[in-house]
């Protein structure tokens, strides 16, 4: 017994890894390995759920493969793809049908907007989904509160560190050179203006 | 003590271990650098290096098993060069995990594959609303120097006639413009703390969208790889002495032993208890290594590199059961 002691302490620490591993309170050295593995066969499953317009399977994997890799874009595009790109005329969509996806689109969103590394361009669509897909078919008030609220918060932001330019910042200091009653309608005209353009 | 090293070297490496390799190393590379599904990040390839090093450490352990096995010891004491044999075999196991280092920085060099266009990655902060008008930062690991808060104020409450406002910790002051991204560079101070508490005046009203603020990090450029994968080594170089004390001087098995290193080492991973030096960040690897890369502190590097020799030292000691 006393022979084997070391033996069985040794079994002992590997055991405790093991277990504080399956708890998340280590990372064992190498385990990173796994994880970016795990990730590179998740973009493509979120490749064929893509083809396969799954669009369930696609947040659940996007919401996997921001969690080990910090990219936001995969959200992102996975709610483009189910609550804006397939909802155009072209697609010929039943209006009910568009209006879920559309609805549980910007709940991808703003659900994720505290936890996603770049949540600055999905203010930006999820703001464009309300206005071009959820408003012309609801009258939700609260949706139209959602909206100016996340309007402003990507005004303020100027589009975030990489859209950041004189324009955008100009567009937020004349929403507030508005009194304030009237800065949700400088918003509504401004997404009117930009949706003409588009 | 070179023969003997060079032999063991050979066990270490023999052809079918040297082909794995290989492949490995190629499988890394193209799944980390995959021009259409790769992350195209070199926190990727370090993963799988970390991890192959790790297959090496595990290889190491079975050869000292077979060593022991085949009599390699009793040979030795026969030599009266149990000592060098020890130091041999650590030769052997920190120049094999070497040459893998080596092959790997020269294949990504050479090759030199296209990384993320991304210079800058952006992380979670958490932020606490200190008073009316201050907002306090906190982060858990040890970002590296040099990077910077990324805040988004708020303007809508604040008086008709601002037109800027300023953000200052005790020491420095800065100009925030509505419709901007607002950047504050944390200084080595900062970065040491942990935490820092940001104020604004409090007749400007600026509220900060607290769900908008993030910690950029600049990604290490490749030229960075060499040091990155030297970490690596300088890791490994510990856990190396820790297999062998464990073979040697506790007389444990040698696949047991290198599992037990492994685990010890992972240790300075352990969150919220500190029983290692802090040197989890000398194998920082993964979709988010920025995060921690080449943060390691040179008192804890060297106290890591010290109890490495120390550890070889005790175990190039001939063991008294052995020396009958």
């Amino acid at each position: 017994m006393t022979r084997n002691l070391p033996s069985y302490l040794v079994a002992a620490l590997v055991a405790f890894c093991i277990v504080s591993v399956a708890s998340g309170r280590m990372r064992v050295v190498g385990q990173n390995a796994v994880d970016s593995f795990r990730c590179f066969n998740m973009y493509l499953d979120f490749n064929l759920a893509t083809v396969e317009e799954d669009y369930l399977l696609m947040a659940s994997l996007a919401a996997q493969i921001e969690d080990i890799s910090g990219d936001s874009g995969v959200r992102e595009f996975s709610a483009y793809i189910a609550g804006y790109s397939t909802s155009a005329d072209s697609h010929n969509r039943p209006d009910q049908d568009a209006l879920h996806w559309a609805e549980t689109a910007v709940k991808w969103l703003d659900s994720s907007v505290a936890l996603r590394n770049k949540p600055w361009n999905g203010l930006q669509l999820a703001t464009m989904i309300y206005a071009d897909r959820i408003l012309p078919n609801s009258t939700s008030r609260l949706a139209r509160e959602q909206m100016l609220n996340t309007y402003a918060a990507w005004m303020a932001s100027g589009g975030g560190p990489n859209g950041a330019n004189p324009l955008s910042a100009k567009v937020y200091q004349d929403y507030l050179a508005c009194p304030p009653h009237q800065r949700d309608n400088y918003i509504l005209s401004h997404l009117t203006q930009i949706m003409a353009t588009e | 003590m070179l023969k003997l090293s060079s032999a063991i070297f050979r066990q270490l490496l023999s052809w079918p271990i040297i082909l794995c390799a290989t492949l490995w190393l190629a499988l890394a590379y193209n799944l980390s650098f995959d021009e259409h599904l790769g992350a195209a990040s070199l926190g990727a390839f370090l993963s799988y290096s970390v991890l192959a090093l790790s297959a090496l450490i595990v290889r190491f352990g079975y050869v000292l098993q077979q060593r022991r096995q085949q009599g390699w010891l009793r040979q030795d004491l026969l030599r009266r060069t149990t000592a060098l044999a020890a130091v041999s075999e650590s030769l052997a196991a920190v120049f094999s995990l070497f040459i893998f280092i080596v092959c790997s920085q020269i294949v990504v060099l050479w090759l030199n594959p296209p990384l993320n266009e991304q210079h800058e990655a952006h992380h979670l902060v958490m932020s606490r609303v200190a008073s009316d008008s201050s907002w306090t930062f906190t982060w858990d690991d040890n970002i590296p120097e040099g990077s910077k808060l990324c805040l988004t104020f708020d303007f809508e409450n604040s008086p008709d006639n601002v037109k800027t406002s300023s953000i200052s910790n005790s020491i420095v002051e800065e100009t925030v413009t509505p419709g901007n991204v607002f950047y504050w560079p944390l200084t080595v101070d900062d970065v040491r703390n942990k935490t820092i508490t940001l104020e604004s005046p409090l007749e400007h009203n600026l509220s900060l969208i607290r769900p908008l603020a993030r910690l950029v990090i600049t990604r290490p450029p490749i030229s960075a790889l060499p040091r990155l994968l030297l970490n690596q080594l300088l890791f490994f170089f510990t856990v190396i002495g820790l297999c062998l004390f464990i073979f040697r001087r506790l007389k444990v098995n040698g696949n047991l032993s290198s599992l037990g290193a492994l685990a010890i080492a992972s240790l300075t991973n352990l969150r919220d208890v500190q029983l290692m030096p802090n040197v989890g960040a000398l194998v920082s690897s993964g979709l988010r290594y920025e995060r921690t890369a080449l943060t390691t502190n040179d008192i804890a590097l060297f106290t890591w590199l010290g109890i490495g020799l120390a550890l070889i030292y005790f175990s190039c000691k001939a063991p008294r059961a052995d020396k009958k």
